[in-house]
């Protein structure tokens, strides 16, 4: 199978106060049409910035250099192909974010939010363009969707909100959905309901989603092939339950290792990662995860550890590289 | 055992509260609420966003005015908080709240407050609190001396979440409400904290009341939990049994919806429907609406807590007669084999 969605060599600089930084190391990945794709990482290591580059939304002063093909068209950079891109950034690529109070405008129906930029790039007429808000929306379970038109965001839950959220982001049927965080601010009951569409979505209608989570619980239940980010780099990726079964970065053993066990009982002692996260804009030498790294050696404080694939897992750690050679 | 040492020290008994708002429907947030916490006991609220769970622990320390029932810590009644001062007795009840940045003042250094707090427990000025005193809190919460002489925004989130606790601690407790203690922190700093709080529990024969929506995590560290759906509880489980055994519809649902990193690839089960409007709670029992086993009676007859054994309750009428807890859908078959 071709990728649709193919990352290269993709960095990120950012300005900040002291100078340019380089936030986001080299990242490799690639993407397959029906896809869930996973993104994990805690904040700040440059899970969002990554996909933020692909719809041109860095933040001012940031560049990003490598390259980005939708489709095998180039989308980023000088050698772009322009209306590739005005496509993949109008249509054919949607975004959602964690929190759907703040990315739906509060004074605006859900119609005109649904309705506006379908109309603009498909050239619906308003109401061809609101019979299509009306399906959406049933395909996202909000009930009677002719009345939710009228509706503003406030008079609906948090789930319902986000799952309108979602059905604009539908509206031109993209090709690729990329969700961030989506249900982060949502309860474990709403939770569920989102995952099941997201998944529902990409059997129905062929649609890959590129997931951004630092929950490897809501990774595990619907991801197929995952990347792990620590600070910038991707330090981990693979087959999702590979990864998930069969960790091989110790930033992914310790993630797994800090999650509470379902039925452990009481007091139970959380193991937690030593430590705080590295900062991408001032990260130790080396491997950034170095100071909390139980395995850590000298070399881990200079190299930056390379990712080497083992067949369709790839790993930056020499440490439990060389402890897999020793079991075989 | 004396009876002193197993008397509870905090009993909220049908405790209510009501908003009231203008031109519109009164919302019983906490609707009739009895619960009791024991010396060194860490207890677990669980629920879902609007389920008034923050409202009960609000009102437990008496900062909402309650519309019906009792609060009492150690055998004293708690009166909601006036502009006069609280009796001292009552300080040993303290609370810590979701967000440590905003409930330490940015503009004092980090022992200046802890000293303020020390003074206020033994009724003395903040002079005559000594360095020493300062210096024990913070390592008791795990915290360097130094810490003292710097600003809340020079921590992170979960040492900032320590410092808010040592602060606390400060008072002597004997109780310690935490609304959503772990809820702004990341993975790692979510499992130090949590350690924390149970090491704390242990050592100083501290009882604490966890308000959560993360099932997961609270059932990780307390000794028992209750499940609140819509101002009231739905179940009281060791947490030992909660995971295995849950016996009210509504806690099966929660634990379903919460997705394992087993690299399964399985998707968590969604709970049909949305959490009901407060101010228009369904008749009869308050899940019905949503549960997979309701029954005629529970759209007419709102179940009470049932002692369904193991110093369980549910408030579920599948666990009517029962001897010993069941799951609901165990339940449910055992009712439908009875009818037939």
């Amino acid at each position: 199978m071709t990728a649709l969605l193919t990352l290269e060599d993709l960095s990120i600089r950012l300005a900040t106060p002291r100078g340019p930084r380089t936030v986001v190391h080299r990242v490799d990945l690639e993407v397959e049409a029906g896809q869930i794709y996973g993104i994990a990482g805690e904040s700040g290591s440059g899970k969002t910035l990554t996909m933020l580059s692909l719809l041109g939304l860095l933040p001012r002063g940031g560049v990003a250099s490598g390259s980005a093909r939708f489709d095998g068209r180039e989308v980023l950079g000088s050698g772009a192909d322009a209306s590739a891109r005005r496509a993949l950034r109008g249509r054919d690529l949607a975004m959602v974010f964690q929190d759907p109070m703040t990315s739906l405008h509060p004074m605006l129906t859900v119609g005109k939010q649904m309705t506006e930029h379908a109309r603009r790039h498909l050239k619906l007429s308003k109401k061809d363009a609101e019979a299509r808000a009306v399906q959406m929306l049933a395909d996202v379970r909000i009930p009677d969707g002719e009345a939710a038109l009228h509706a503003y965001p406030h008079e609906f839950s948090g789930g319902m909100r986000q799952r309108i959220a979602i059905a604009i982001a539908l509206m031109c049927e993209p090709r690729v959905l990329i969700a961030d965080e989506p249900t982060t601010a949502l309860d474990v009951t709403v939770q569920a309901g989102i995952l099941r569409l997201l998944d529902r979505l990409r059997r129905e209608k062929g649609m890959s989603v590129v997931m951004i989570t630092h929950d490897l619980g809501v990774m595990s239940s619907i991801a197929e092939r995952m990347s792990v980010m620590y600070a910038g780099r991707v330090i981990e990726s693979g087959d999702a339950a590979d990864v998930l079964k069969r960790p091989g970065h110790p930033y992914t053993r310790a993630l797994l290792g800090a999650l509470p066990h379902p039925g452990a009982g009481a007091q139970t002692e959380l193991r937690s990662i030593p430590g705080i996260p590295a900062s991408p804009l001032d990260p130790p030498p080396g491997c950034a995860f170095h100071p909390r790294c139980p395995l850590a050696v000298d070399s881990c404080r200079v190299d930056v550890p390379a990712l080497i694939a083992d067949g369709d897992h790839a790993v930056a750690c020499p440490v439990t590289m060389t402890e897999k050679e020793a079991v075989a | 055992m004396s009876v002193a040492v197993d008397a509870p020290v905090l009993e909220i008994e049908d405790l209510e509260v009501v908003y009231e708002r203008r031109g519109r429907d009164p919302v019983r947030a906490v609707a009739g609420v009895s619960l009791s916490v024991r010396r060194g006991q860490i207890l677990g609220l669980v629920g879902e966003s609007g389920c008034g769970k923050s409202t009960l622990a609000r009102a437990v320390v008496g900062l909402e005015q309650r519309a019906a029932g009792q609060v009492r810590f150690e055998g004293a009644e708690v009166a909601p908080l006036t502009r006069r001062a609280r009796p001292a007795q009552q300080t040993r009840l303290q609370m810590v709240f979701q967000n440590p940045f905003s409930s330490l003042n940015p503009r004092r250094k980090i022992g200046a407050q802890l000293r303020e707090a020390l003074a206020m427990a033994v009724g003395a000025e903040s002079g005559r609190v000594s360095d020493a005193r300062v210096t024990e809190l913070l390592e008791q919460v795990g915290m360097p001396a130094s810490a003292a002489e710097r600003y809340p925004h020079q921590f992170s989130g979960g040492q900032r979440q320590r410092i808010a606790i040592a602060r606390a601690l400060a008072a002597g407790p004997s109780v310690i409400v935490l609304d959503e203690p772990l809820s702004s922190l990341d993975a790692s700093a979510q499992a130090q904290i949590a350690n924390l709080l149970v090491r704390l529990s242990r050592e100083l024969d501290l009882a604490l009341v966890l308000i959560s929506h993360d099932l997961a995590i609270v059932q990780h560290i307390v000794d028992e939990v209750a499940v609140m759906y819509l101002g009231k509880l739905v179940e009281t489980v060791p947490s030992g049994e909660l995971w295995e055994r849950p016996a009210h519809p509504y806690t099966e649902a929660l634990i379903g919806s919460i997705p394992r990193a087993d690299g399964e690839r399985t998707l968590p089960v969604a709970l049909e429907g949305e959490v009901p409007d407060p101010s228009a709670p369904p008749a009869g029992c308050r899940f019905h609406p949503r549960c997979p086993y309701a029954m005629d009676r529970c759209r007419v007859e709102e179940p009470p807590a049932l002692d369904v054994g193991g110093g369980r309750t549910a408030a579920c009428w599948l666990q009517e007669g029962a001897q010993t807890p069941r799951r609901p859908a165990e339940a449910a078959a055992a009712l439908a084999a009875r009818v037939a």
